[in-house]
């Protein structure tokens, strides 16, 4: 049961960090690769101001507040290129976060992590079981979910779609493509702080090791996978990407080959997705 | 020239290395007439219309509209001063509707804003069935209602440029720059293309400037006023008949 649960919980993480990169990747059409380094600076902020003796709620404001204004600078840079260049910006900086986090020993502790981070408290009550965590994954997910279902359906949304069609024609026709695109990272990075936030305190240690290159480009395969610029897409793919791993375990194969028939299967599926259906399952933008 | 100008190139140099593309390029587009540029491959029209748009900046020289000076403003800066343009490849957001197409154009600019967006987003229902009733209107002004609902993408190149032309006439701009407006099209829907942008001229305050290589057709039918380029420069201006009838140009463009 508790098994079940712990697989709730990291569906529910990985829900709202692949919708939060679907304002990026699907709506704006911006390949970026440093999602995961969001995700963990989210975390990093949230547990470095709790240990600053900042109250939980207002470290959860201040990891999103600091995510923020990390996505101005990091987009007000990658955002001067599209493309490709833009994917290799925002890779430098996945791995310059990934650096900092490793090698500033004095603020991160390092390779050694953050560890004995303070579980959540609710109106007086301590989230400690995995049920509990489940219900609070559940509940990012039914906060922050609507609230980003809102922006994919507004004019702000539409208005993404059309640069991310064409960027040129729609500036010809008076919109502001770098301050847009800007928005959407901002508003991605500001998401993913949260899952951040709750992923550290359930596992009560936080590493560089949880938010490298490697979690980024997880968390794009989610959305290659499952297709990315509607509400269905991430959805399909966070199950798949997170389910798969795991229904592998059950065909008994021993534990050195089950890793790597996962990651065969993954770039397996990739290609053939890549080949026959370049949106995904359930998307409607395909990456070019 | 005497008459009222809505645009006024003044002196345009523009070179890409050793290759001059412009060299002083001089002319006007009078307000409420459809000028033409014409000039064979390689005359400078395409690069010209990049430096009117704000795509290109000029090495020299100055681009004015309605008397205030808009050389290098970035292209958003000047589509929201009053020029709109229509490109030689026509770029219709292609994973959008026809009707999402033409709204897109429409929308205030409040909803570039996220947060106002969103909190509108509550508000802006009826507001929206507004612009999408305006935007059918469009869509049925070029002829292409019927096809509202279907993906951009999935156009007929002609339909394609009608939808182009709809999202231009929707958004009201007063001055439009149209980068061969009638290429790739077959002959009747080159026609239809011509008569539409006419209309819209002779119903209103509807300056074009329009950037024409081969269709002399559409030319003839089009143009109030031309601007032959050659090598870069303007090499004859006037109305439209005296200088297609100018035995130089026709050496020059038509070999004849």
């Amino acid at each position: 049961m508790s098994y079940l649960l712990h697989l709730l919980i990291i569906l529910g993480i990985y829900s709202t960090l692949s919708y939060s990169l679907n304002l990026t990747l699907g709506f704006a059409g911006l390949l970026s690769f440093c999602h995961a380094a969001f995700y963990g600076l989210g975390a990093y902020a949230y547990v470095l101001l709790l240990q600053g003796s900042v109250p939980q709620p207002a470290a959860l404001a201040g990891a999103v507040t600091i995510n923020m204004l990390l996505a101005v600078l990091i987009g007000s840079v990658s955002l001067r290129f599209r493309g490709d260049l833009f994917l290799f910006v925002t890779l430098g900086f996945q791995m310059i976060v990934f650096v900092i986090l490793y090698n500033w020993v004095g603020l991160t502790n390092g390779p050694y992590g953050l560890a004995g981070i303070p579980r959540p408290v609710f109106f007086g009550v301590m989230i400690r079981t995995p049920l509990q965590f489940a219900i609070l994954a559940a509940a990012m997910n039914l906060i922050l979910l609507p609230l980003l279902f809102r922006l994919y359906r507004s004019p702000f949304g539409m208005l993404l779609k059309a640069l991310r069609d064409n960027e040129a024609a729609a500036e010809s026709l008076g919109i502001h493509g770098r301050s847009m695109f800007l928005q959407a990272f901002v508003i991605s990075a500001a998401v993913a702080a949260v899952p951040g936030a709750l992923y550290a305190s359930y596992v009560t240690y936080i590493d560089p090791t949880s938010f490298t290159l490697k979690e980024s480009i997880f968390l794009t395969a989610i959305l290659l996978l499952g297709g990315a610029g509607n509400r269905l897409g991430p959805l399909v793919g966070t199950l798949i990407m997170v389910l798969l791993p795991e229904a592998l375990r059950f065909l008994g194969l021993p534990d050195v080959i089950a890793h790597n028939m996962r990651e065969v299967i993954y770039g397996l599926l990739l290609v053939f997705l890549m080949y026959f259906r370049p949106k995904g399952i359930a998307g409607e933008f395909g990456v070019s | 020239m005497t008459m009222n100008n809505a645009l006024l190139i003044k002196d345009v140099d523009k070179r890409f290395g050793d290759t001059w593309v412009l060299r002083g390029v001089r002319a006007a587009v009078p307000s409420g007439k459809i000028t033409a540029f014409v000039g064979p491959n390689g005359a400078g029209k395409t690069t010209l219309f990049h430096v009117i748009a704000g795509a290109i900046r000029p090495d020299k020289g100055q681009v004015q509209y309605k008397g205030a000076d808009i050389t290098g403003r970035p292209p958003h800066v000047i589509a929201l001063k009053g020029i709109g343009r229509q490109f030689q490849d026509v770029r219709v957001f292609k994973t959008l509707t026809a009707l999402d197409n033409v709204m897109i154009g429409m929308l205030p600019r409040c909803h570039q804003i996220s947060l106002r967006a969103w909190f509108r987003s509550f508000a802006t229902d009826r507001s929206i069935k507004k612009l999408r009733q305006e935007a059918e209107f469009w869509l049925d002004y070029v002829g292409i209602v019927d096809e509202q609902t279907r993906l951009a993408g999935e156009l007929s190149f002609g339909q394609q440029k009608l939808l182009s032309l709809a999202r231009l006439f929707a958004r009201g701009f007063p001055c439009l720059l149209l980068d061969e407006p009638t290429a790739g099209v077959a002959p009747t829907m080159a026609e239809r293309i011509v008569s539409l942008i006419r209309q819209r001229v002779d119903e209103g305050a509807l300056t074009v400037a329009a950037f024409v290589e081969h269709n002399m057709t559409a030319v003839e039918h089009l143009a109030d006023w031309i601007h032959f380029m050659h090598e870069g420069r303007v090499a004859f201006s006037g109305r439209s008949d005296h200088v297609l009838g100018n035995q130089a140009v026709r050496e020059l463009y038509m070999g004849i």
